[in-house]
C-alpha cells in the first residue's frame, strides 16, 4: 500500500473516530433501524415478509452508510476546499488523486461498520421478532448484494460528490448533493413497495441481478476514476 | 552542478521564472515576470495587495500553471505530478497565507502527518516533528489540539511544518503577518539560520522592516509587473536618496534657512533649530553660512522610503 495513502487515511480517521457527533450518529442510526426492522418484520404475509427481509437487508445498510457518511463528504471535501487546506497539502509530494483516494478510503472505513452493525441488528430482529432465520431465507446472491454491492453505492455517491465538490465552486453545491442523495433514496423506498408486490413470491435478487449490478457498479467506478484522473488541480486551488 | 537531496541541479539557480504571465479570466495578475534566485539567498518579494505576490507563490509551488512563459524550481516544472517532480517537491517546504493546519489534531500530530507525506516513516517522522516543535518553542503545546492555539502559535507551527522535511528551499507567504514581536523575532532568526546553512528562502511580505533585517535580495512587484529586482543595497542605491539634517544656531536661523530653501523649491521640514530635506545634486551650498550652522548629517533612505517611492511612482520600471 502506498505509504502516503495510508498516512492520509489514518489521519482522516484519527480526526473523527473519537468525536461525539460521530458516535451519536452511529447510535441514532441503530435506534432508527431497530424501528425500521421491527416494522418490516411484523408483516403477516409470509411471502411478502421474505421479500421485505431481502429488501431491508439490501437497502437499509447503504442508507445508514449514507447518513453517517454525508457529513464526512462535507467536512473532508467541501469544508477543506473552503478552508484552503487542499492548497497546503498539494504543495507536498502527494498527488490530488492520492489525497482523494485516502479521504474516500477513510469515509468507507468510518461508514462500513454502520452497515455491518445494521445487518447484525436485522439478524436479531428477524430471528427473534419476525420468526424467520435470515441465514436460511436469504440466498447467497442476497448476501453478496448486502455485504458488497449495495454498500459500494454510497461510496460511489461519495466519489461523484467529492469529484463535483473539487471540480466546481458553487456555494450551494453541498446542499444540492444532499438533496440528490435524499431524493435518490426516497425514490428507491417509494417505488420499492410496488416493485416488491409485483414480484409476488419470487426473490428480488438472483445471480443475474448480482452480475448486472456488479457490471453497473464497475462502469460507475470506472467513470468516477476517469473523471478524477482528468481533474486539474488548479480547479481545487483557486 | 549541485545536488539537492536526490535532485541534481545544473548551476546555482534554484528558482527560475522566465517571462511569466498569468491571467484570471481577462485580468492579468502577472505580466512577464522574470527572476532568477540562487542557492542561499533570502529573497524578499514585495508589493502592495493584489500585485501578484500570492499568484507567484502559487506558481512556484505548482498549485496553478502559468498562462505563458516558463518556470522551474530546482530545474523541474513544479506543476507536473510525475515521480520526478514529486522527488523535487520533497526539497521544498512552504507556508501559505492560509496555514491549512488540522484543528482536530495536536500540533505534534500535524507535524508527524506532514513528515509522513514527505516520505519520512514512523519513528523518523516523530523525531523530526519533535525537533521542529522544539525549534519553534512549542514543546509545551505539542500535545494540545491546534484549535486551541493562538494566531502567533499557529504561524510558528506552520513554519515548523514547512521545515519538517528539512527542505533546501522554503517558500513563505507573509510569514510574520499578525504575529507578536516574540514570534517575529523567532521566525526571523530561524530564517537567518536556515540561510546560513545554505538553504534558499523566498518570502513575500508587507513587513518592510523585517525584510530589511533579513533579506539579501528583493524584488518589488506592482500591478503584476516587476519594477525592481536586485540586492537590498542595489535597491536603496538606485531608488533611495539621502535626507540632509542641518542644526542651526537658533530657531530663527532655521526659519530663515527653511524659507530660503523653500524659495528654491525644496520641501523642508522644520523642528526648532533643526531642518531636514532631500537635497538634489545641484544644491547651492552658498545658501548656508558657517556661522549659522552648528551641525549637519545625512541619513540614507530606509527600505520603507524606497518601497513607498517605488510603488507610488508610475515611471519606475525595471
Amino acid at each position: 500500500m502506498n505509504f502516503q495513502f495510508k498516512s492520509i487515511t489514518l489521519k482522516e480517521l484519527k480526526e473523527v473516530y473519537t468525536r461525539k457527533d460521530y458516535l451519536f450518529t452511529m447510535i441514532l442510526n441503530i435506534i432508527i433501524f431497530l424501528g425500521v426492522g421491527y416494522i418490516f418484520s411484523q408483516y403477516d404475509t409470509e411471502s411478502l415478509k421474505k421479500l421485505f427481509m431481502e429488501f431491508t437487508f439490501m437497502v437499509a445498510p447503504p442508507f445508514a452508510m449514507w447518513i453517517v457518511g454525508f457529513p464526512f463528504i462535507r467536512e473532508k471535501f467541501s469544508d477543506e476546499k473552503l478552508l484552503r487546506r487542499f492548497e497546503a497539502i498539494l504543495t507536498t509530494p502527494v498527488s490530488l488523486k492520492t489525497v482523494w483516494a485516502g479521504k474516500l478510503a477513510s469515509i468507507f472505513l468510518l461508514t462500513y461498520p454502520t452497515a455491518i452493525l445494521i445487518v447484525i441488528i436485522f439478524l436479531f430482529i428477524w430471528y427473534f421478532l419476525g420468526g424467520l432465520n435470515p441465514f436460511l431465507v436469504l440466498s447467497a446472491p442476497v448476501w453478496i448484494m448486502t455485504l458488497i454491492i449495495t454498500p459500494a453505492l454510497p461510496m460511489v455517491y461519495a466519489g461523484f460528490s467529492s469529484w463535483s465538490i473539487l471540480r466546481f465552486t458553487h456555494p450551494k453545491l453541498i446542499q444540492i448533493l444532499q438533496f440528490l442523495g435524499i431524493g435518490g433514496f426516497l425514490l428507491v423506498f417509494l417505488t420499492s413497495g410496488r416493485f416488491i408486490r409485483s414480484m409476488g413470491t419470487d426473490q428480488i435478487v438472483n445471480w443475474p441481478v448480482v452480475a448486472c449490478s456488479f457490471v453497473g457498479l464497475a462502469i460507475l467506478t470506472g467513470l468516477m476514476l476517469l473523471l478524477m484522473n482528468r481533474l486539474d488541480k488548479e480547479t481545487v486551488t483557486i | 552542478m549541485k545536488r539537492f537531496g536526490g535532485i541534481t541541479v545544473i548551476s546555482d539557480t534554484v528558482l527560475n521564472l522566465n517571462k511569466l504571465h498569468r491571467f484570471y479570466g481577462d485580468f492579468e495578475a502577472l505580466s512577464g515576470i522574470s527572476l532568477e534566485i540562487k542557492k542561499g539567498q533570502i529573497f524578499g518579494y514585495l508589493g502592495p495587495n493584489g500585485s501578484g505576490k500570492t499568484t507567484t507563490i502559487k506558481l512556484l509551488l505548482g498549485l496553478i500553471k502559468p498562462s505563458s512563459g516558463s518556470l522551474t524550481v530546482l530545474g523541474e516544472d513544479p506543476y507536473v505530478d510525475d515521480a520526478r517532480a514529486m522527488d523535487t517537491r520533497r526539497n521544498i517546504g512552504s507556508m501559505l497565507e492560509f496555514d491549512g493546519l488540522y484543528e482536530q489534531l495536536t500540533g505534534l500530530q500535524n507535524l508527524v502527518y506532514w513528515a509522513e507525506l514527505y516520505g519520512l516513516e514512523d519513528q523518523n517522522a516523530i523525531t523530526q516533528a519533535k525537533e521542529m516543535i522544539d525549534s519553534m518553542k512549542l514543546s509545551e503545546w505539542a500535545g494540545t489540539k491546534v484549535a486551541k492555539y493562538s494566531f502567533g502559535m499557529r504561524k510558528r507551527l506552520a513554519l515548523a511544518r514547512a521545515m519538517v522535511c528539512d527542505p533546501d528551499i522554503l517558500i513563505l507567504d507573509e510569514p510574520t503577518v499578525g504575529v507578536d514581536p516574540e514570534s517575529r523575532f523567532l521566525i526571523r532568526n530561524m530564517i537567518k539560520d536556515l540561510a546560513a546553512q545554505g538553504k534558499t528562502i523566498f518570502f513575500s511580505s508587507h513587513d518592510l522592516e523585517e525584510v530589511q533585517k533579513v533579506c539579501s535580495h528583493i524584488a518589488i512587484l506592482k500591478k503584476g509587473k516587476l519594477i525592481f529586482k536586485g540586492t537590498l543595497g542595489d535597491v536603496i542605491n538606485k531608488l533611495g536618496r539621502f535626507k540632509l539634517f542641518i542644526r542651526l544656531k537658533s530657531s530663527k536661523n532655521a526659519y530663515l534657512m527653511a524659507n530660503k530653501l523653500h524659495e528654491v523649491g525644496y520641501d523642508v521640514k522644520k523642528e526648532g533649530p533643526l531642518i531636514s530635506f532631500y537635497p538634489e545634486d545641484d544644491l547651492d551650498m552658498s545658501l548656508f553660512t558657517k556661522e549659522e550652522v552648528l551641525d549637519t548629517w545625512k541619513i540614507s533612505s530606509s527600505l520603507e522610503d524606497v518601497y513607498l517611492k517605488a510603488v507610488a511612482d508610475e515611471e519606475v520600471e525595471t
